[in-house]
């Protein structure tokens, strides 16, 4: 027996492999597609048919029961878009509440990080772990807390204002000031939990940059700002995105907050009113889905183009 | 920072133990005594009360197949439902499971449910409401053998069917009959030298005596004249009934009346009670009960209270009287609201369904509904039931109910909330009452047209 005779030529070897390797990928795609089968099935079920349930809907006047559904083509959005002050205001109070709380959350939290990072702090865990604790509180029992907290007669914010001489204001009961009420909460409650991101962030950047940066001269500031703050850029793309999407969903605060038996939540004179809050009276006050359905898709878009100018605008890629 | 926040949010905890809010629930002191004993009646009529006859005023329970009961929350109502469970299965009726929703989820859970096909059977709504559920098909009409259109009308007062009725039909029995009444703390009005006992005659009295009832501590109020920024919406759907002969919604056109002479007068007395004589500021213990708390003179609020403020004050000493005069020429001196059981028009088990409504709304029943929930008879033989008009607090609510016009809105939360647009307005936005009612009022037709009720 010779090698020449029994062993298989390169040539005729190649191909063999690669189509052993094509089926293996294949069987592993194959299987692959059967693990993820459940979620795609599920996320079709819960997510993708509302949503195209929700773009029917959007076309037609659609109250509940067998009661007749008329189509309207545009119409529900050329009203929302046009005529409807009420989702004009929403949706103004909405980004305003977006954007005055995700940049002081993240600011807040960014700092914190950068101090909960310090080998030197002792008693890192216990203050990590206290500013954790709002972030695993109910929403709704924190909102219904700072409600009292902010209550301007007896509040205990107005209170502490009073002792440094300050008048507060009349937080949930002035229209000037409820929705600042509404984000000094929301700032308090998720500062944690961008402090955490950040954490996590900071603790991959290797510390030979920063140890070469301080053989170069470098000095606390100059490091943050040419080292830690660039490496950090993918943490604070992920805080910003995801404070931006929680806060165009803006619900549940308001919901508790400025919601009384006695009183629909949204008010003063519907300055706390959100898109999401909104969407929710329209669709569940007259029990009719296509208004509230066009409004959903609306906030999906606004949403969806938030989050594309944003990844534009804030994401950087550093390489060291 | 956070160890201040954990200190603070545990001294709200502990303060907000005293800060009831004034929900539009009903409860009373008696609550757990809720069996309707002797209610089962051999015969399915003649249950007299005071000498009146009732017919159908018993009902014999029957057991065909579990029935499920949602309706809003309150403490005091849910214990009575619960005793009614008990007292029915004791009687040989059906298995009631019973869903006891907060006010705030009630009508999302509800509208989701009946359209999902999984709803309750029995349920209760607003009667001013029950107009938009038959039409979308959800309610199943009271059948002849429950009780046919002239032992409805033979049986219940006018005022608590007159919503029940749609083309002809009636499609539910009516519950949580209420009236608006004025509340005086007793205590306050005799320190500020005023008599408690009587009703006021004129608007301007009731005025003057929110305003020396009214305190201030270092230019801040720490006592309001009358309740009314924690809550308004009692005393614009009260103005707005009685201020037009037509009440709030003309029965014609079904438009609102109040962009009127009248209609602007009410929306200027009842703010101006903020804005001018401040004698209520919504900044003084913002969305909490100061009347409940005995920190206000007066509050207008629903009968139900007599039973709530024992509970959840016992040392408030109050009594209870007609409102005042809230619009010169009105047309009663109080408004009654009122609740109705229906039945799911997709409800397996009608039978059942109705024959567990008839027990909840039987005479019996009614008798311990209000002794235990505050509530107010719906059944016209009751009206003239000397026993039960023994109490002071019942007598005055039978006086008042006696006098007063059924509020006639053709919605619910969602005409509140226009309303509500209305007092904000004018309390703590630009003030103008007449360009906020008349924009108002617009807002109010706009939505009565999208229902389809305007003829």
């Amino acid at each position: 027996m010779t090698l020449a005779a029994g062993a298989p030529s390169n040539k005729a070897f190649r191909p063999a492999k690669l189509r052993k390797g094509n089926s293996v990928k294949r069987r592993q795609a194959r299987w692959a597609y059967v693990f993820l089968s459940p979620a795609i099935l599920l996320f079709l079920l819960t997510v993708i048919y509302p949503m195209l349930r929700s773009l029917q809907y959007s076309f037609f006047k659609w109250p509940l029961g067998n009661a007749k559904k008329t189509f309207l083509g545009f119409d529900n959005y050329k009203k929302l878009l046009f005529d409807d002050d009420l989702f004009h205001t929403s949706v103004k109070n909405t980004l305003h509440f977006t954007i005055l709380t995700v940049i002081p959350t993240i600011a807040i939290a960014l700092g914190l990080a950068l101090l909960l990072n310090s080998k030197r702090l002792r008693g890192r865990g216990v203050f990590r772990t206290i500013y954790f604790i709002p972030v695993v509180t109910s929403l709704v029992a924190v909102s219904f807390v700072w409600r009292w907290l902010l209550e301007p007669t007896f509040g205990l914010v107005n209170t502490a204002l009073g002792w440094i001489g300050i008048d507060g204001p009349g937080w949930l009961a002035d229209p000037s000031w409820a929705l600042q009420g509404v984000m000094g909460m929301t700032i308090w409650r998720d500062v944690g939990y961008y402090m955490v991101i950040f954490l996590a962030g900071l603790q991959t950047i290797p510390k030979e940059i920063h140890e070469a940066a301080s053989i170069d001269g470098a000095n606390a500031w100059q490091r943050f700002r040419r080292v830690t703050f660039p490496l950090l850029n993918p943490s604070i793309v992920l805080a910003a995105i995801i404070g931006v999407i929680y806060g165009l969903q803006l619900f549940t605060q308001v919901y508790v907050m400025t919601g009384t038996p006695s009183k629909l939540p949204g008010g003063p004179l519907n300055s706390t009113t959100s898109v999401v809050l909104f969407i929710v009276q329209q669709a569940f006050r007259p029990l009719e889905m296509g208004y509230s359905s066009a409004a959903a898709i609306l906030l999906f878009f606004l949403i969806m183009i938030v989050t594309l100018v944003q990844l534009k605008v804030v994401q950087r890629k550093f390489e060291y | 920072m956070a160890l201040l926040l954990a200190a603070a949010t545990v001294g709200a905890a502990c303060g907000s133990d005293n800060s009831s809010s004034d929900a539009p629930t009903t409860t009373a002191a008696s609550a757990t005594t809720a069996a309707p004993a002797g209610s089962t009646a051999t015969g399915d009529s003649t249950v007299t009360s005071g000498g009146d006859t009732a017919p159908a005023g018993a009902v014999t329970p029957i057991d065909n197949g579990e029935i499920t009961h949602w309706q809003h929350h309150s403490d005091a109502r849910a214990a009575l439902v619960e005793g009614f469970i008990g007292t029915y299965a004791a009687e040989g009726g059906a298995k009631i499971n019973f869903e006891s929703i907060p006010y705030s989820d009630y009508f999302v859970r509800l509208g989701g449910a009946l359209e999902a096909g999984n709803g309750p059977c029995v349920f209760q709504l607003p009667a001013n409401i029950l107009a938009e559920f038959e039409a979308r098909g959800q309610l199943a009409p009271v059948p002849a053998d429950v009780m046919t259109n002239a032992q409805m009308e033979a049986t219940f007062t006018s005022a608590s069917i007159g919503l029940l009725n749609v083309g002809g039909t009636y499609y539910g029995m009516p519950t949580d009959v209420q009236t608006l009444m004025m509340f005086y703390n007793d205590d306050l009005f005799t320190a500020a030298g005023l008599d408690p006992t009587k009703d006021f005659a004129t608007w301007d009295d009731f005025r003057d005596a929110a305003i020396k009832l009214t305190k201030s501590d270092g230019g801040s109020m720490s006592q309001a004249g009358v309740d009314i920024t924690s809550s308004p919406y009692q005393y614009y759907y009260t103005g707005l009934t009685v201020a037009d002969a037509n009440g709030l919604v003309d029965d014609t056109t079904h438009k609102v009346t109040y962009a009127s002479d009248s209609g602007y007068q009410m929306w200027e007395r009842i703010t101006g009670l903020v804005t001018t004589d401040k004698v209520d500021n919504p900044e003084f213990l913002t969305d909490q009960s100061k009347f409940g708390t005995g920190l206000a003179g007066m509050t207008l609020k629903e009968y139900t209270f007599n039973g709530v403020y024992p509970l959840s004050n016992p040392d408030l000493n109050f009594s209870v009287h007609m409102p005042p005069p809230l619009v010169d020429g009105q047309t009663a001196p109080v408004v009654s609201t009122s609740w109705a059981y229906a039945v799911s028009a997709d409800c397996k088990n009608q039978a059942g369904a109705w024959n567990w409504i008839s027990y909840l709304t039987s005479e019996a029943a009614q008798r311990i509904w209000i002794a235990g929930g505050g509530e107010l008879p719906s059944r016209t033989a009751l009206l003239g039931d000397k026993t039960l008009a023994a109490d002071p607090a019942v007598a005055a609510g039978f006086a008042a109910l006696a006098k007063a016009v059924p509020y006639d809105s053709i919605g619910w939360d969602d005409t509140f909330a226009i309303e509500q647009q209305i007092w904000d307005s004018i309390v703590v936005g630009d003030g103008d009452v007449k360009k906020a009612v008349d924009e108002g009022a617009a807002a109010e037709d706009a939505l009565y047209e999208s229902k389809g009720v305007i003829k």
